[in-house]
């Protein structure tokens, strides 16, 4: 049959009290397959790896590095046919007239920005230091009781809100 | 039984999901010789929430609406600022969240005119869980309240305000098994719940897959997508696993893609892609037939009518493993497959391809289940037993 054929037939030939298909199965092989691939090298690793950020830039989570420098002067641009440039010399112009004000805010929340990452890694050293010195239970302790932060139970959109998805 | 539904919005051109659900729940209720109302606002667009309907009675496609003018007008500054929190993952304070939500079309005329319609009626039942009209809704009269959440894994779920008004009410219906697991994962201690869940129609003449094949000229493989092209429902992986199949697997596999607005996609795409737009219900089954594949792999569904009207025609579905209602649908009928990535929905799609046996007794079973499971006719059933059973009232038509 064709993909595309008429699929009621195809309903009307499994007749009722026919068993449900073994989808579960099916989708190990499909996983298995796609595993064999992978390790065989047919998958085309890289094709894919260039079409995932293509189609879905941000769908890897990027260093907070990446984006800790705020820069104050955004590049300028404008898409109205005739009148563009005009539009970009004006945006230039306020640019400008603006920098004594927006320039140390920029320059300021790129500081507190290194502080906190500053902190952040070497906790992350300090922690790593902790995990090799008593290595025991991989799995991390459990989120607590009911109104503790962080417990999932209580409100926190800290780690369950939409990164989880 | 006299049921009201409170609504956030309730219109001709609201197409979202919850309203389409209830528009034809709360018809065919009537049809029953229930008498049903709904409450809402006089809002129309979720994103400003101004009032462009005048308050007071109207009619939809024959329900009775009553709508409420919104008292608290969006602030674009509030909701942007409490929005990036959440984008952050941050933890919010509690009068933030209340903020977000009072920012959803709250109405103080809607609190008094479900006060004033609690003792008229059986029950209200309040749905979708994340907006003013139930969150602050159901506070009203929790006791004859019922919510139908359509709960999605996502922050708001997690909004202390709506817990509360969650735990609160007296009872829940579910939409599907796998929003009630997640609903009493997320949100432990909640009332008892009835699964309702809601219907499609089979389809009286089935459409002609290989008449719809000829007039769109398609051949080979060939997955279908319906609803909101955009990154909040993985839109983007779908293009992203059709065109790694044609440059990647070097096989020819076309998507059609239906819904309002356009599909904007990277150039990369736009040739295995066919961009039929918004189309007729007809159209869309028609398409749906003529499709090796369904493909819904967003991670945020309560119920998914593509999944049921995918598997009302007959034709398997391919969802994303994260999406614990749409891969227990599968799990549960054997109507499709579940994928983590692309290159698993390449080859989902490629299996199907090449197995008609495989993509017919899959459809066959998807629709089987439809036919049990997701009627209309059942899910009223189940409503109207649910409603006298949590709120302790008779369920006799016409009341």
């Amino acid at each position: 049959m064709e993909p595309g054929a008429p699929a009621p037939e195809a309903a009307a030939a499994g007749a009722a009290g026919e068993s449900v298909p073994d989808v579960a199965a099916i989708v190990a092989e499909l996983r298995a397959e796609v595993q064999r691939k992978r390790d065989t090298g047919e998958l085309p690793a890289a094709l894919l790896a260039r079409l995932r950020t293509e189609f879905r830039p941000g769908s890897e989570w990027e260093p907070p590095e990446a984006v800790m420098l705020i820069e104050s002067a955004r590049p300028l641009r404008s898409n109205r046919p005739g009148v563009g440039p005009a539009i970009v010399f004006a945006k230039r112009a306020v640019r400008r007239l603006l920098a004594w004000y927006v320039a140390p805010i920029a320059q300021e929340q790129t500081r507190f920005n290194q502080a906190i990452l500053r902190e952040l890694r070497a906790l992350e050293l300090r922690v790593a230091r902790l995990e090799e010195r008593s290595p025991g239970p991989t799995d991390p302790p459990s989120a607590g009781p009911p109104g503790s932060a962080g417990s999932p139970e209580d409100g926190d959109t800290a780690r369950g809100g939409q990164p989880q998805r | 039984m006299k049921l009201a539904i409170v609504l956030p919005r309730f219109a001709h051109g609201v197409l979202g999901g919850a309203e389409r659900e209830f528009g034809e729940m709360a018809r065919r209720l009537r049809s029953r010789g229930h008498d049903v109302t709904i409450l809402t606002t006089c809002a129309v667009d979720h994103h400003t929430w101004r009032n462009e309907l005048p308050p007071g009675r109207d009619e939809v496609d024959g329900i009775p609406v009553l709508r409420h003018p919104v008292s608290v007008p969006q602030d674009p500054a509030a909701m942007a600022r409490i929005q990036s929190a959440i984008d952050a993952g941050l933890r919010l304070p509690a009068a933030w969240e209340d903020e977000w939500v009072r920012n959803t079309g709250y109405s103080d005329a809607l609190m008094e005119g479900i006060a004033a319609t609690a003792d008229r009626v059986d029950g209200l039942v309040f749905a979708p869980y994340l907006f003013a009209s139930t969150v602050f809704g159901a506070r009203v009269r929790p006791e004859r309240s019922l919510i139908q959440p359509l709960l999605h894994d996502e922050a708001y779920a997690r909004f202390g305000c709506v817990q509360e008004t969650l735990r609160g009410v007296a009872g829940i219906l579910w939409n599907s098994r796998g929003e009630r697991e997640l609903g009493e994962r997320l949100l432990p201690g909640l009332p008892p719940g009835r699964l309702v869940s809601a219907g499609v129609e089979i389809p009286a003449r089935p459409p002609d897959a290989a008449e719809e094949r000829r007039r769109l000229r398609l051949e080979g493989v060939v997955v279908s997508y319906a609803g909101r092209r955009e990154g909040a429902k993985n839109f983007p992986l779908v293009a992203e696993a059709v065109a790694a199949a044609n440059l990647g697997w070097g096989r020819p596999v076309t998507l059609l893609a239906m819904g309002a607005g356009p599909a904007e996609l990277p150039a990369t795409a736009r040739h295995f892609v066919r961009d039929l737009g918004r189309v007729s219900e007809a159209r869309k089954l028609a398409a749906f037939a003529a499709s090796t594949a369904v493909v819904n792999l967003s991670t945020v569904e309560s119920l998914s009518f593509v999944v049921l009207e995918a598997w009302s025609v007959g034709v398997p579905v391919i969802v994303h493993a994260d999406c614990a209602v749409t891969r227990h649908h599968c799990e549960e009928s054997g109507g499709g497959l579940w994928v983590r990535d692309a290159a698993e929905a390449v080859e989902a799609m490629l299996r199907l391809g090449d197995e008609p046996e495989l993509r017919a007794r899959l459809g066959a079973a998807g629709r089987r289940w439809v036919e049990h499971s997701a009627s209309w006719d059942a899910a009223l059933d189940r409503l109207e037993a649910a409603v006298p059973d949590l709120l302790g009232t008779p369920a006799e038509a016409g009341g």
